[in-house]
């Protein structure tokens, strides 16, 4: 293999068969010997071939179901191919997501120990970064705290901080970015660049195109298994974006979701007058914002919905929600409901943006019927000299 | 298939792993006893329990070890090595099933959470044989250089229940019946091994076959080297007394294959 390649893969195929009855009991398994099992056959890869060079940052983006997720575990050894093959160049880190191995009966001190271990560090290694890493995660004070009793945010603080010493070339990353606050996050940004700068050669599965965008080489879009698009951020994003928006089958949108889906916005369109384009927005010119909601129960559902809108760095720009305002909170009748936020003063300087949006039950923000991360992104385009978040309506004024 | 280039960094790896064994196995440990008031000593006072119970029925009830020399000694030995192979072939069915989130989302060879499992009952059991050689002075047994004989006759049973473990924790992924059957299985063990009763109560014939195996074979052997040659070991009724032994290698070795072939898609079953 040439020296300056990381990672090959070369004609991979993967399928699973998914039995529309497990046999979990010796009973069944004998009763089903002579019966022919009914399989449903899922194509997780199919002829995938691509290669990594050393240093390089790869995206793995593709909606649900698209292999994306399979790949990186075919890439850790945690699948095997059906057939094909990988070759790996260099010593690769296990960690696929934060806070693997983590127990919750054991302290926060144990538990450093624990995953540290599993991520291929010796004890006495472990013992030399100890305070580094307890320091990164902003724990000092809880450490000997049983990790149950630490908030989401902090034991990902922590898993975080001892997943980044684990000191191998290539490291394989599954969607890490969408958890945690903006200060975290923050954090996370500082890390991926440093990882960046050190030439390591970073493999990253995600939904959020914000990070695609910031960090990535090189992309590459997987559907149904195979390789749909492979090129620069820009280009593959475009046709993620349009892969997700033309979805005429109606599915959801494919982001970092949850909620209980009574109802779910399955559509998110930006709409400007004299302006046909998808998602690019024009500087200082209104906009809405379209959500399209699917009522999936069979009763009307009284709803509010809140919409955040950030820069690519999580930098909150504007956020409001419907039952902040009179007129705001609606009914989702059976048929579905459209909802327009719309942007009378647009100062939005021009770059990439993206969206949060929660849809919650009547005033209780945490009965979510659905709510997602970077849910979709747009760009304004246009021309200012003023930097940071919003045209303040500045002029020069000069006295002597 | 995949391919790892260097030599070098598969002996580091091996390397690596041990520490990842000795990880397990501790927080395994500590985490078994973590809540409970009297933490270790519940491993010691559990067969301690049952060890009572049986001499009581056993010598005041049915006299049974009667004619046999220091059977306090004898019968506790017989009934801590049994805990020892009950409590570690059923911790190490479990390890890869319970390891279910770990095993999806990371690689390292799944055969360390076996040996972690196995691992952390024979530190419970080191412990525990402390306590029975107190107990053998205080029995009166003369002890001698000799109860050091019982250490390759402990590794040989450590080897034994590592065998089993790969054939019972790779089973169990596929089919959790083996749990259940398991339980039955061990319940007939008790019986059918010289545990509460002495080897020459029993018809030679039926003593012959009971001595093959490797669990009845090792508990014997340790006895021996504890309370002397009173205890009847295998070399009393086979001249060839390495049947036992050639029966664990055969099933470590055939378990270990059986392992690491059906490792391979433990991540998509479990």
């Amino acid at each position: 293999m040439e020296d300056d390649i990381a990672i090959s893969v070369i004609d991979l195929h993967k399928s699973f068969k998914v039995p529309h009855d497990k046999d979990t009991s010796l009973k069944a398994a004998v009763i089903n010997l002579f019966k022919k099992k009914k399989y449903t056959e899922m194509l997780a890869a199919d002829g995938i071939n691509f290669s990594v060079k050393r240093g390089e940052f790869l995206g793995i983006i593709g909606r649900n179901g698209s292999g994306k997720s399979t790949m990186l575990k075919m890439l850790a050894g945690i699948y095997q191919p059906d057939s094909g093959k990988i070759k790996i160049n260099g010593k690769l880190s296990p960690f696929l997501e934060v806070g693997v191995g983590f127990n919750p009966e054991l302290s926060g001190r144990d538990n450093v120990y624990l995953s540290g271990t599993i991520l291929g560090l010796t004890k006495k290694e472990i013992d030399g970064k100890f305070d580094e890493i307890v320091e990164f995660a902003e724990m000092a004070e809880f450490i000997d705290q049983k990790v149950k009793n630490y908030s989401s945010g902090m034991q990902v603080r922590l898993a975080f901080s001892v997943a980044i010493q684990a000191h191998s070339d290539i490291l394989l990353i599954d969607e890490v970015l969408a958890v945690g606050d903006s200060n975290f996050q923050a954090k996370c940004n500082r890390v991926f660049h440093r990882l960046k700068k050190e030439g390591r050669t970073i493999v990253f599965v995600t939904h959020s195109m914000p990070a695609v965008s910031e960090y990535c080489d090189r992309v590459i879009l997987l559907k149904n298994g195979k390789i749909f698009k492979e090129g620069l951020p820009k280009s593959v994003i475009t046709e993620y974006e349009k892969l997700n928006f033309d979805n005429d089958d109606g599915s959801s949108l494919d982001t970092a979701s949850w909620g209980s889906m009574a109802a779910s916005v399955r559509k998110i369109k930006y709409v400007q007058k004299g302006n046909r384009s998808r998602n690019s927005i024009s500087y200082e010119k209104p906009f809405s914002i379209e959500f399209e909601i699917e009522n999936k129960s069979t009763k009307e559902i009284p709803a509010n919905l809140a919409v955040e809108i950030f820069k690519m760095d999580g930098t909150k720009c504007f956020g409001a929600v419907t039952n902040g305002d009179k007129k705001g909170q609606f009914v989702i009748s059976i048929k579905g409901k459209n909802i327009q936020l719309i942007i009378g003063n647009n100062t939005l300087i021009p770059g990439e943006y993206y969206i949060d949006f929660r849809l919650f039950e009547e005033s209780r923000l945490e009965d979510i019927i659905h709510a997602s991360a970077y849910a979709s992104s747009f760009s304004i385009s246009g021309e200012t000299s003023a930097s940071g978040i919003t045209n303040l309506g500045y002029t020069w004024g000069k006295n002597t | 298939m995949l391919e790892y280039p260097s030599m070098l960094n598969k002996t580091k790896e091996k390397y690596r792993y041990i520490h990842l064994i000795r990880e397990i196995a501790v927080t395994d440990f500590k985490l078994k006893y973590q809540g409970s008031v009297l933490g270790y000593l519940w491993s010691l006072v559990k067969p301690l329990a049952l060890f009572t119970v049986l001499y009581v029925v056993f010598t005041v009830i049915f006299k049974l070890g009667a004619g046999i020399p220091h059977y306090p000694v004898y019968l506790l030995l017989g009934v801590m090595i049994f805990g020892f192979w009950g409590e570690a072939t059923s911790g190490a069915m479990n390890s890869i099933a319970s390891k279910g989130d770990l095993i999806r989302k990371i690689y390292f060879p799944r055969i360390v959470l076996v040996i972690s499992a196995t691992i952390t009952s024979l530190i419970t059991f080191s412990l525990n044989m402390l306590v029975v050689i107190f107990f053998a002075y205080l029995n009166g047994v003369h002890l001698g250089w000799s109860i050091f004989l019982a250490i390759p006759f402990i590794i040989e049973l450590y080897i034994f229940i590592l065998g089993v473990s790969f054939y019972l924790s790779s089973l169990f992924v596929k089919f959790r019946d083996i749990g259940h059957i398991w339980e039955v299985v061990n319940q007939a063990l008790f019986y059918a091994t010289p545990l509460l009763y002495s080897l020459a109560a029993v018809p030679k014939v039926y003593a012959r076959l009971m001595i093959l195996s490797p669990l009845a074979q090792t508990i014997q052997n340790i006895r021996a080297a504890f309370i002397g040659s009173s205890v009847l070991t295998i070399s009393d009724y086979w001249r060839f007394p390495l049947l036992p032994e050639i029966l664990v290698l055969v099933i470590f070795v055939s378990g270990y294959f059986i392992f690491q072939n059906m490792a391979a898609k433990f991540a998509e079953e479990i």
